[in-house]
């Protein structure tokens, strides 16, 4: 008996459906390769200061009288800072700071003796709403082994030789690092 | 401390050795080393004279040198590494090296490698999406670039040597199997291998056995069941923890390597004495780049290369973990990574060996929310142990002893691990 060629209009379907099936599995496979590469490298602040900007601030010597700064500075300007005493410098690496990449780390003296870190962490193009503020709790806790309660979208904390203070505004988190025992607003 | 330029005590053998080799030797390294310094790597005798590999300051030089594990892999630092401002090594067959590594075993060393030319060390960690490019772009020039360097380092190999070369086949996985040149330097066998456009790099070795094999000599012509007691030997309990810490390290560098370096950690505490350049070579990881690449077959072919059953689920299992760990045989995962949670591992476990109270986030939804999803990296490692518990799996990363013995919540491990290898004798 001869048989019946396929109708074309089953044959397009069929390669089609074998496309997709194909498809959907090779995709996965695609993306299933272990690639990473080592860690710390491509963590610019790390590279120029040998540690982290966290464990730099949580040092004693950091806020002496004019210290020695790590990493790439430059002077800043902040119209929100109204205190002419005050001198703003701008943290020109990147970096990350509690495992997050910040957007912005300044850094305000008065004399030339730091007063207070500022990293500011944006949140505008969050892809789960909240998650870089639960993220940095997290690793604030995990850096500290202290637990950092969070009270209408702000928190601190003190450790050794640090006050931890994160607060949210509408599209940025912000971290102010400055020492425990800092007097001066 | 004996200099490791010192001239051993000699013997007959090496006082022949030396007429016939040394001068020549320091002749055709002249025209090519800049300057000796005490930093120095001493070519002239230490690729020709077992007898250097044993003083006590050439034993010193290599770093880390503080390693806990009895397979350790260490490198001979550039010159001016010490003053924070590290130099290409000197010239060595008229190539310069990318790295000049050892393989220490219960403290004695039993290789040098040389590496020359390593895909993965000349590009670096290469995007997915800049992988095709960087080839197209880079073909050519590394072509060259591998003849020019394959041609040196033979002819340096040649000078050296005391006899022909030996051609030997490596390995009988056909991902693994190589075709490799054995030399006779002095005391010395070197091993040469050459993979085209991929990898050249020369291994010594103390004796023949080894130059000729891939496995080490403890796996020779011993079924790995009967081995199973010598592993368990290395699990250890405290406070919970049950650890294998025999796991070597071998640091993947800004490289691709993170499968292949894992691989080569498990591996070679198994007895395969496979290098992370030579998984990477199998697996086809070409231009700094893991696209294409056949990672997950080479963890098979591994497994058959060694008699080892290498299975493959898509789910960790807590518990079977834990019976390979006890049994004192790692785990491979390949799991979902991000920077963020990085953090979070490491800082954890940093705390933890100072104060036990410390305990990792509770598993809520909250918390779950933060790891990392089918969009993040991917990446693998080690599972070194477990804590039942408190419900922890302890890992151990390619980057170095500073991340050796991280953990995780069981949960999170479930969550982001998408294979994981379990491998048994």
């Amino acid at each position: 008996m001869r048989k019946t060629p396929p109708h074309p209009g089953l044959r397009i379907a069929t390669a089609f459906t074998f496309i997709f099936f194909a498809g959907s599995i090779a995709v996965p496979l695609l993306h299933a390769i272990p690639s990473t590469f080592n860690n710390g490298i491509g963590v610019p602040f790390i590279n120029p200061a040998s540690m982290r900007l966290e464990d730099f601030a949580n040092r004693e010597d950091m806020w002496k009288q004019d210290a020695k700064l790590k990493g790439d500075w430059e002077m800043w300007n902040d119209p929100e800072i109204d205190d002419s005493t005050i001198e703003l410098i701008h943290l020109k690496n990147s970096a990350l700071v509690f495992g997050m990449p910040a957007t912005e780390v300044t850094l305000q003296r008065r004399d030339n003796r730091p007063l207070r870190l500022v990293v500011v962490f944006s949140t505008a193009d969050e892809k789960k709403p909240g998650n870089t503020q639960a993220q940095l709790t997290a690793n604030i806790n995990a850096w500290s082994g202290k637990s950092m309660e969070l009270d209408s979208g702000s928190a601190s904390l003190a450790y050794e030789q640090l006050s931890v203070q994160l607060t949210k505004a509408a599209d940025s988190i912000r971290i102010t690092l400055e020492p425990k025992d800092a007097d001066e607003s | 401390m004996t200099s490791p330029f010192s001239i051993p005590r000699p013997s007959l053998y090496r006082v022949s050795l030396a007429i016939r080799l040394l001068t020549g030797i320091s002749l055709y390294f002249a025209a090519s080393l800049p300057s000796a310094s005490a930093e120095d790597f001493p070519i002239a005798s230490a690729l020709i004279d077992s007898a250097t590999w044993a003083q006590p300051g050439f034993h010193a030089s290599w770093i880390p040198q503080r390693t806990t594990t009895r397979i350790a892999h260490r490198i001979w630092p550039r010159p001016g590494s010490q003053r924070g401002a590290p130099l290409p090594y000197p010239r060595i067959f008229g190539v310069q090296p990318q790295v000049i590594s050892s393989r220490f075993i219960d403290g004695d060393i039993r290789s040098i490698t040389l590496l020359f030319l390593d895909s993965g060390t000349h590009f670096g960690y290469i995007p997915r999406g800049n992988a095709v490019q960087t080839a197209k772009d880079n073909q050519e020039s590394f072509n060259k670039l591998y003849t020019m360097t394959e041609s040196a380092v033979r002819a340096g190999l040649t000078q050296i040597a005391t006899d022909r070369p030996e051609k030997i086949t490596l390995g009988s996985e056909s991902l693994l199997q190589q075709e490799v040149e054995i030399f006779r330097t002095g005391d010395l066998y070197a091993r040469m291998h050459k993979i085209e456009d991929q990898l050249v790099k020369v291994t010594f070795f103390l004796d023949a056995a080894n130059a000729h094999s891939w496995l080490a000599p403890e796996a020779r012509d011993i079924k790995p069941r009967d081995r199973a007691p010598a592993f368990e030997k290395n699990v250890s309990a405290s406070d919970d923890d049950v650890l294998l810490n025999e796991i070597p390290i071998f640091p993947q560098g800004d490289r691709a390597y993170c499968g292949v370096s894992a691989l080569s950690m498990a591996m070679q505490y198994l007895g395969l004495d496979i290098d992370t350049e030579d998984y990477a070579a199998g697996a086809g990881i070409r231009y700094g780049s893991t696209r294409g690449s056949n990672i997950r077959e080479t963890y098979e072919a591994a497994g058959d290369e060694l008699g080892f059953d290498v299975r493959r689920q898509t789910k960790f299992n807590f518990e079977r973990a834990c019976k390979s760990i006890d049994a004192g045989i790692p785990v491979l995962v390949w799991r979902r990574w991000s920077q963020q949670r990085d953090y979070l591992h490491t800082q954890y476990a940093k705390r933890r060996a100072k104060d036990r109270t410390v305990k990792l986030p509770i598993v809520d939804n909250n918390e779950r929310a933060l790891w990392p999803d089918k969009k993040a990296y991917s990446h693998a490692s080690v599972i070194t142990g477990y804590n039942s518990k408190l419900g922890e799996v302890i890992f151990t990363e390619s980057w170095g002893e500073a991340v050796r013995n991280r953990r995780m919540r069981v949960a999170e491990m479930e969550a982001t691990c998408y294979y994981t290898f379990y491998i048994s004798p």
